[in-house]
């Protein structure tokens, strides 16, 4: 804890206040700068934990058909079917680990103690109370223009920094900024369930920062708020707008850009929903894979569409067990080219 | 057919809700505890009156045995910000106290006055303990004072109020800064410190700014005037002599840290406590430093006279949260402790030089009122005020 105090709390504490003094002593554009200057120094590291997990998703995404494969062949072997599995993320360089793999690992943990120390100093720094000023004695360098920089101004546009926004400017602001950044760069799940955590998780980690930033000192807000607009700012330049080009669309999968879908689609990408028998649950193992809004792909599955945009569509119709017969060289289009 | 069968919740929804669980406990974790005040204790025909945690004004008597007798208590009706987001509106907790407060009023009619950090200020009337208030808008953390039939008193806003002694406001003095100091009232001229880096002199019953002086940090300890001269230290590290009638810089002290208490005069000597656990002893016309004493803590309660020796009490430090209390000889310069406590001493001492006691209100958490010998640091009793 010393440890974390002295190389990473004092000094950007210290920078902080100093920050307000050279910005005409407002303490507002204190921690905008302060921020934008943390997240810049931390640009590489966030850029290539970026990239990586763009590259992780993309490679997912490719493995997925196969991946169904093998799940649906091996469901009675677990063993079989953990072998096959990693046998298939290591041939499509894919860590199971997802985010959590090295290097984004690594990354993230260098990431997280100082966006704490950045937040802590803020707060240390307001020092809103008597007992909160009086703790800030002791972690302050001896320059002057530090002690002469205090206590920070706490008035920033209609803010008081010190205490909550009284117009709810500051919560909305963070929840808005946080949903874009997270909507611009979660990448559709073709696992139902994943894709519901996803989904949940996009709306309740915005929600819950909100409602945190009501009764938070706006200066923390503010923080919150420029922290995810430089994200959203670096995001574009990896993803684009990402998935936030259809911010109300519920996640559906898209194919990985540039790539070529696996051979089996091409050879026999004409499926129709009458393939699916009546009474069992492969449509519904479609539908949830791809999310219940997404019933519209039945309207088009029947006919022929290997092209552009209607590719995507007809990705959509295809169930678990035609993927895997298509992989043999499938019944279901034997069967359908005797119709 | 096989019934339904019930859907577990994945690892992936348990991921998730530990996430929002662990990333709410950080930022509260990270965020500081709300207000808890630090009042100091004041005493009046052999009745002690203090400030709590709680909101609340207490009343002892027979307080220099060694029970003391709960006389009566005053709640006061309204509640500071805290609760589970420590800065959280929504939600609230008792209203806290601090600074010392402060008895005046023609006799049979006395008052007590107390500065609450809802930015009220309170008046109790000793007989009937029938209560009124002045609302001055913002967090009051010095102590009220009263002289010259008037009560003074400064607010977190930076307004320097003086009101009559029913409560009625006579004139307000804006300063850039909060103000967290107690006002010293002489010669018709009030000094009150302020966060905005200055000393000013104002007249008493005009409202009026008769000169200020500019240190280089915030002025958050109390003046102290004594032979034309304000002593007064500040956050910038240094302690400052100022000419009473100019506001002229006489001297200054360096020392390692903030001064955030008022000095004491004693035989043409200054003695002052800073945060960097010194205890300063300067020669009060040249501020040299003749002696200084090393305490365990912050010093951030002002020394006192009591008999011929002088207590001063260390705070908190980092790594050490115990309050001690130390009896000095000013003549022969030996130091030795008196008492140690369980929790930092953050409040103002009080001395009844009559008895030879010092009341001691410590606080961690909880406040602890404490009565101690200064012959011989037995301790009378203890009271906990957050009750």
């Amino acid at each position: 804890m010393e440890f974390f105090e002295i190389v990473l709390l004092k000094p950007t504490l210290n920078i902080l206040v100093v920050l307000s003094n050279v910005f005409f002593h407002d303490f507002g554009l204190a921690i905008i700068v302060l921020t934008i200057l943390v997240r810049g120094a931390m640009l590489p590291l966030t850029l290539k934990q970026l990239r990586s997990s763009k590259k992780m998703s993309d490679s997912m995404r490719e493995i997925q058909p196969r991946l169904q494969q093998i799940k649906k062949k091996f469901a009675k072997d677990p063993k079989k079917l953990q072998q096959e599995t990693m046998k298939l993320y290591k041939e499509a360089g894919v860590s199971p680990m997802g985010c959590l793999s090295s290097p984004m690992l690594i990354s993230m943990l260098i990431q997280i103690p100082i966006f704490i120390a950045v937040y802590r100093a803020i707060i240390q720094a307001l020092a809103v109370t008597p007992q909160d000023f009086l703790g800030l004695s002791q972690d302050l360098y001896s320059w002057s223009i530090v002690h002469e920089s205090l206590p920070v101004s706490g008035t920033f546009l209609w803010l008081n920094l010190g205490s909550p926004d009284p117009y709810l400017i500051i919560p909305i602001l963070v929840m808005v900024t946080m949903w874009i950044s997270q909507k611009m760069i979660t990448q559709p799940s073709l696992e139902p369930q994943q894709q519901s955590m996803q989904n949940m998780m996009q709306l309740m980690m915005p929600l819950m920062f909100g409602f945190i930033t009501f009764s938070l000192p706006a200066g923390l807000g503010l923080y919150f708020v420029v922290t995810s607009l430089f994200s959203i700012a670096t995001q574009y330049f990896v993803y684009g707008w990402g998935n936030l080009s259809n911010p109300f669309k519920r996640s559906a999968p898209q194919p990985a850009p540039a790539q070529k879908p696996p051979r089996s689609y091409r050879e026999e990408p004409d499926v129709s929903e009458e393939e699916v028998e009546p009474g069992s649950d492969k449509k519904e193992v479609a539908k949830s894979r791809y999310g219940g809004g997404f019933s519209r792909s039945s309207k088009t599955s029947g006919t022929k569409q290997r092209k552009g945009s209607k590719y995507e569509k007809h990705q959509a119709d295809i169930t678990v067990d035609q993927l895997s017969d298509r992989d043999k060289g499938g019944k279901h289009g034997k069967s359908r080219s005797k119709r | 057919m096989s019934p339904p069968k019930k859907r577990e919740p994945g690892i992936g929804r348990k991921l998730l809700i530990f996430l929002c669980l662990s990333s709410v406990l950080l930022i509260v974790a990270c965020t500081r505890a709300p207000t808890t005040g630090w009042s100091g204790p004041t005493m009046n025909d052999g009745v002690l009156y203090v400030g709590s945690i709680e909101g609340k004004v207490i009343a002892l008597s027979n307080v220099t045995g060694t029970s003391p007798v709960l006389k009566w208590e005053k709640e006061f009706e309204s509640k500071t910000s805290g609760g589970l987001f420590a800065c959280g509106a929504s939600l609230s907790t008792p209203m806290s106290t601090y600074g010392i407060p402060a008895i005046g009023g023609a006799p049979g009619e006395e008052k007590l006055y107390v500065g609450g950090y809802d930015g009220k200020v309170y008046a109790i009337r000793l007989d009937d303990r029938t209560m009124s208030d002045y609302d001055t808008g913002s967090a009051i953390v010095g102590s009220p004072i009263v002289a010259s039939g008037m009560v003074f008193v400064g607010n977190s806003d930076g307004e320097f109020y003086c009101l009559d002694l029913q409560l009625g406001k006579r004139w307000v003095f804006e300063t850039g800064g909060k103000i967290w100091s107690t006002a010293r009232v002489h010669d018709g001229t009030v000094y009150i410190g302020s966060a905005d880096h200055k000393l000013y002199a104002i007249d008493i019953e005009s409202g009026v700014e008769r000169w200020h002086f500019e240190a280089k940090g915030a002025i958050l300890s109390d003046p102290l005037v004594a032979n034309g001269t304000v002593y007064v230290g500040a956050c910038d590290d240094y302690f400052y002599a100022i000419d009473a009638a100019t506001g002229s810089e006489k001297w200054s002290f360096k020392a390692n840290n903030w001064f955030w208490t008022k000095a004491l005069f004693y035989h043409d000597e200054i003695w002052v406590g800073s945060l960097d656990h010194n205890l300063y002893v300067l020669d009060a016309n040249t501020g040299v430093k003749k002696w200084v004493f090393e305490t365990e803590g912050m010093v951030q309660s002002p020394p006192v006279l009591v008999g011929d020796k002088i207590i001063v009490a260390s705070g908190a430090d980092k790594g050490d949260q115990r309050g001690k209390l130390y009896k000095i000889d000013p003549v022969a310069r030996i130091a030795g402790e008196l008492k140690s406590f369980e929790a930092p001493v953050l409040a103002p001492l009080y001395a009844d030089t009559v008895n030879g006691i010092i009341f001691v209100h410590a606080q961690n958490g909880t406040h602890t009122l404490y009565a101690i010998k200064v012959d011989d640091g037995t301790q009378l009793w203890q009271r906990d005020t957050s009750d």
